[in-house]
């Protein structure tokens, strides 16, 4: 474990990208936690004589329509965003990881019967299913978003997971295992599982970015309801509002994208380097 | 001797992987000649340079090695002086080469077939037609035991690991080259498969005569098969001579002495092991004077200040070893 | 062979009608119900009498909303089957057929356009990264290619309408083409198609092309480096040969099986891109559908996705043993335990999630 943390810092040293990812991630990680409560939002009337002001002390970013600071409004939409797209990360990860350890472990009739249902959702294109599915249902909380958002997902992560269990199954330590007549739990828990463990967790980082790009997508498309701060929701009315053609509310569209362009591109450069750590052989360039 | 220069011959050759003083040196300053028509082995440990070796004889060391000083010469022509294609046209028609264990030897999504024939339109003048060349392969095919039909239509992951080292050599022999270089022929194998390969390779000197280079850390298949031996230890040689003298006469290099004396005798009572204490070299961090020395029972003062140079007694059997030429001087003398 | 072929095509009829399945599902059985929701909307206009109602619902959603549910979705199903998914509310009289029969085209081109670009940017690039690996080219290639590949697609979107569209007026910011040009194989209306669609298409390209290169590059570093290349060199043979049917083909592999597995992040895709540049394809009608709660035509837009995904994928499983001559003879020695190719197990290119 201590030596994991070591390469990984030895890695984010040279690797300067990787460095800046993982201080952003964990900005907004803390910004998520404590957002609320350093930021304030007032939900009140519209004051129109502080909408759309320029950018100023009070309000760095300037305001928005309805008089709050962007700023602010970025800071506290953080923590929906990230609840949504972790948790959907966990519940893709997890059904993903079970799936792929039994079926691959077990073999058998179980094994061919559930790549079958894989190979469907992996077929099935997952965001329009994603879109039909919000907009039926009007799911608004973040569990119901986050069990959506990773319904056709973890079949990817299965498929993946359940090749490597194949391969690990007839590795010497894992047949002694079985011979000793330990319960699949423990097999499964610990024999296979830590040695999926590095690609699990890359997997699961790649897993919040891709939620993360499809919550707020659906937000930006008005899909999912508008109640509630967040980056999608901001964009969404800021295009309502015509951002792109008034220059004053231009930054009420750019802020919020920014927000997430940053985010994104950290996850994609801290998961380089872990990648490296776990891959040695990727690193010699 | 004659006057002809020999078959291949290495000069002070070099090997180093990587850049500049953190460079590794796979082999250093080795020197060897081949004689046309002979068996010569190449032994030792693993990472002691024997392969590297073998790969510069063909020119086909992998990146990022290369060679940094000395050259190899085919019949007199240093590779370093050939041009991209008169290099390129001697591989396979001049020296050939069977990897180790000739598991991914062959593309994966391509026939062996085609890849046959990807090498006879690589060499064109070799053989009047594709159909002539096919012929001779699959002439081949049957002296190494293996179905003709079967193999050409099939695809590598359709044969099993015997077949495809013979599969390997048979290609390796398509081009009627001077010389074939094989890296550890049985090491992969089972039993059956090695003595399989060791009768076929005798069978294929005997019938083609061609010349035979193998690297392996078997002695036993060394003894068996092989006429020259050059044994290697850290990147240096450290003895070369003929089998039977190395085998039999007593001027030994210790490092071989303590591998024959590794070796189990099937005659005593009991299993009686007798390791070499210690463990190889690093590369990167090589000790001063001899690079046996640290693990040398026979070892001297001289021996951890000085790299020992090779010496030739008048058999032409040297050893690199201030110990044992210590007899060679000043009476002997070198030859 | 064959056997493979007949999976192949018996899980794409399977997928399709389970989506059918899914659909009526979703219309009539989950709460919120769809039907319910316009048999309220329609009784609340208070105009049309209870059969009349009927006589709508029935044809908006092809179901007879007070017949036993099991019949209610086997006529669903066989309607489909037929080619017939109901009308739009949102375009009364219209058949959701024909809407989105006009628009899967406008998308088929657009993506398609898309993905072989992007591809074929990838291929090239990545090559390219590989070849000349510790480069100072390879390193800020694979820094800047990282990082759009991050950028979501909407986000180019938007980003492109603003200072392409907008502010250097260089390309129409929306519509397929220009309401000036008359349809039909006339210079003047194939020009605007293709102006019309630079900007759409560039904004897939630029978020897409980046982890087909990084795809590509592994493949070809993995190839390169592999034994039977050095062993084909050692047989001298020539370069182009070994750069065609050694490292190409053997670095294609995986390549292809990633365009199969983004099929269907492609389409998930265009319905960002659509929705911003107004673009008549079906990712357009289905937001359009969402937001005016018009189900059926949501529904139609949903299975026809989904069909052209099968399709598609259907046409690249086909493709694949031609490229890997190996899935239609299965290996008899498991050389490396029946695995596909050498190199590192395929990513899909998109995300990880749609």
């Amino acid at each position: 474990m201590t030596r994991f943390f070591r390469d990984l810092w030895r890695i984010c040293r040279n690797d300067k990208a990787a460095l800046f990812g993982a201080a952003v991630i964990l900005a907004y990680l803390v910004l998520a936690i404590i957002g609320r409560s350093i930021s304030h939002i007032s939900t009140g009337v519209p004051n129109a004589a502080s909408a759309y002001l320029s950018p100023s002390w009070t309000h760095p970013l300037g305001t928005d329509n309805l008089g709050n600071g962007i700023l602010a409004e970025l800071v506290v939409g953080t923590r929906p965003i990230m609840e949504i797209g972790v948790l959907a990360a966990l519940i893709t990860t997890f059904i993903g990881v079970v799936v792929g350890l039994v079926t691959g472990y077990v073999g058998g009739i179980l094994d061919a019967a559930v790549m079958r249902v894989v190979d469907v959702f992996l077929t099935i294109p997952g965001l329009p299913l994603i879109i039909v599915i919000v907009s039926i249902t009007r799911a608004a909380g973040p569990l119901a978003l986050a069990a959506i958002l990773s319904i056709t997902a973890w079949a990817g992560l299965a498929r993946a997971v359940r090749s490597q269990a194949l391969s690990l199954r007839s590795l010497d330590f894992v047949e002694s295992a079985r011979v000793q007549g330990l319960p699949l739990r423990n097999i499964i828990g610990r024999q296979l599982l830590p040695n999926v463990g590095p690609y699990v967790a890359i997997n699961f980082m790649l897993a919040i970015t891709g939620s993360i790009y499809a919550e707020i997508g659906l937000f930006v498309l008005g899909v999912a309801p508008l109640n509630g701060t967040n980056w999608g929701v901001m964009i969404n009315l800021a295009m309502s509002q015509g951002a792109l053609y008034v220059t004053k509310s231009l930054i009420s569209l750019l802020a919020p994208m920014a927000a997430i362009v940053l985010l994104q591109v950290a996850f994609v450069f801290f998961t380089r380097a872990l990648d490296s750590v776990f891959n040695p052989r990727l690193r010699v360039q | 001797m004659s006057d002809a220069p020999p078959l291949l011959e290495v000069r002070d050759l070099t090997v180093a992987f990587g850049d500049g003083n953190r460079a590794i040196r796979a082999v250093e300053g080795v020197s060897l000649t081949v004689q046309a028509g002979e068996i010569h082995a190449l032994v030792g440990e693993s990472g002691c340079g024997k392969s590297t070796l073998a790969y510069a004889l063909l020119d086909v060391i992998p990146p990022p090695g290369r060679v940094i000083h000395g050259d190899v010469r085919f019949r007199g022509r240093s590779y370093g002086q050939m041009g991209k294609t008169e290099l390129r046209t001697l591989r396979a028609a001049g020296v050939a080469m069977v990897f180790q264990a000739a598991m991914n030897s062959f593309n994966p999504v391509v026939t062996i077939g085609h890849q046959v024939e990807h090498t006879l339109e690589a060499h064109p003048r070799v053989f009047p037609s594709v159909a002539a060349g096919r012929a001779y392969f699959e002439e081949l095919l049957q002296r190494l035991r293996l179905p003709p039909e079967r193999i050409w239509n099939a695809f590598e992951s359709q044969l099993s690991g015997g077949m495809k080292q013979r599969a390997a050599i048979a290609l390796a022999l398509l081009l009627k080259p001077a010389v074939l270089v094989l890296d550890e022929p049985t090491t992969a194998l089972d039993v059956l498969n090695q003595r399989l390969v060791i009768d076929i390779l005798k069978e294929l000197h005997a019938s083609l005569g061609v010349t035979i280079v193998f690297v392996t850390h078997d002695l036993a298949v060394v003894a068996e098969l092989a006429q020259s031996v050059a044994v290697m230890y850290a990147g240096r040689m450290v003895e070369a001579g003929r089998v039977d003298d190395i085998f039999g006469r007593g001027r030994r290099h210790p490092y071989v002495a303590a591998l024959l004396e590794a070796i189990p005798s099937l005659l005593d009572d009991g299993l009686q092991v007798h390791p070499i204490p210690g463990q190889v070299p690093d590369l990167a961090h090589l000790p001063t004077g001899c690079r046996f020395a640290p693990r040398c029972p026979l070892a001297r003062q001289i021996c951890r200040e000085v790299e020992p140079i090779g010496q030739s007694d008048a058999w032409g059997h040297e050893v690199a070893c201030h110990v044992v030429n210590e007899e060679l001087l000043p009476s002997g003398g070198p030859t | 062979m064959l056997w493979y072929v007949v999976r192949r095509v018996v899980t794409a009829v399977v997928v399709v009608f389970i989506v059918i399945s899914l659909s009526f599902f979703l219309v009539r059985l989950m709460p919120g119900n769809a039907m319910q929701y316009l048999t309220d909307q329609l009784e609340r206009q208070g105009s049309y009498t209870p059969q009349e109602i009927q006589q709508k619902i029935a044809a908006v959603y092809g179901i007879l909303p007070h017949s036993p549910v099991w019949k209610q979705y086997l006529t669903y199903v066989g309607h489909a089957f037929r080619g017939n998914l109901g009308t739009s509310i949102l375009n009364p009289g219209e058949t959701v057929v024909h809407i989105v029969g006009n628009a899967l085209p406008w998308t088929i081109f657009s993506v398609g356009l898309a993905l072989l670009i992007s591809f074929g940017l990838g291929v090239g690039i990545g090559t390219l990264m590989a070849v000349f690996q510790s480069s100072r080219f390879a390193k800020v290639t694979t820094l800047v290619v990282s990082f759009l590949s991050a950028v979501p697609n909407y986000v180019v979107a938007i980003l492109l309408i603003y200072f392409v569209a907008d502010r250097a007026g260089l390309f129409p910011s929306g519509g397929a083409y220009s309401v000036n040009v008359t349809p039909g194989p006339n210079p003047a209306f194939i020009g605007s198609v293709i102006v019309h669609a630079v900007l759409p298409i560039l904004a897939y390209v630029l978020t897409a092309f980046g982890a087909w290169a990084l795809t590509m590059k592994g493949a070809a570093i993995s190839t390169i480096g592999a034994e039977y290349v050095r062993s084909a060199e050692s047989r001298g043979l020539l370069s182009r040969r070994i750069a065609q049917s050694y490292v190409g083909r053997n670095s294609l592999l995986p390549m292809v099986t990633s365009l199969a597995l983004s099929l269907g992040y492609v389409f998930g895709g265009s319905v960002f891109i659509e929705t911003y540049f107004t673009y008549p394809g079906i990712g357009y009608y289905l937001i359009q559908a969402v937001t005016a709660r018009d189900y059926s035509l949501m529904m139609g837009c949903f299975i026809l996705i989904t069909v052209s995904v099968v399709v598609a994928n259907l046409v690249v499983d086909l493709f694949y043993p031609l490229v890997d001559p190996r899935i239609a003879r299965p290996a008899t020695h498991r050389g490396r335990a029946g695995a596909k190719t050498e190199v590192t197990e395929p990513v899909p290119v998109g995300s990880a999630l749609p």
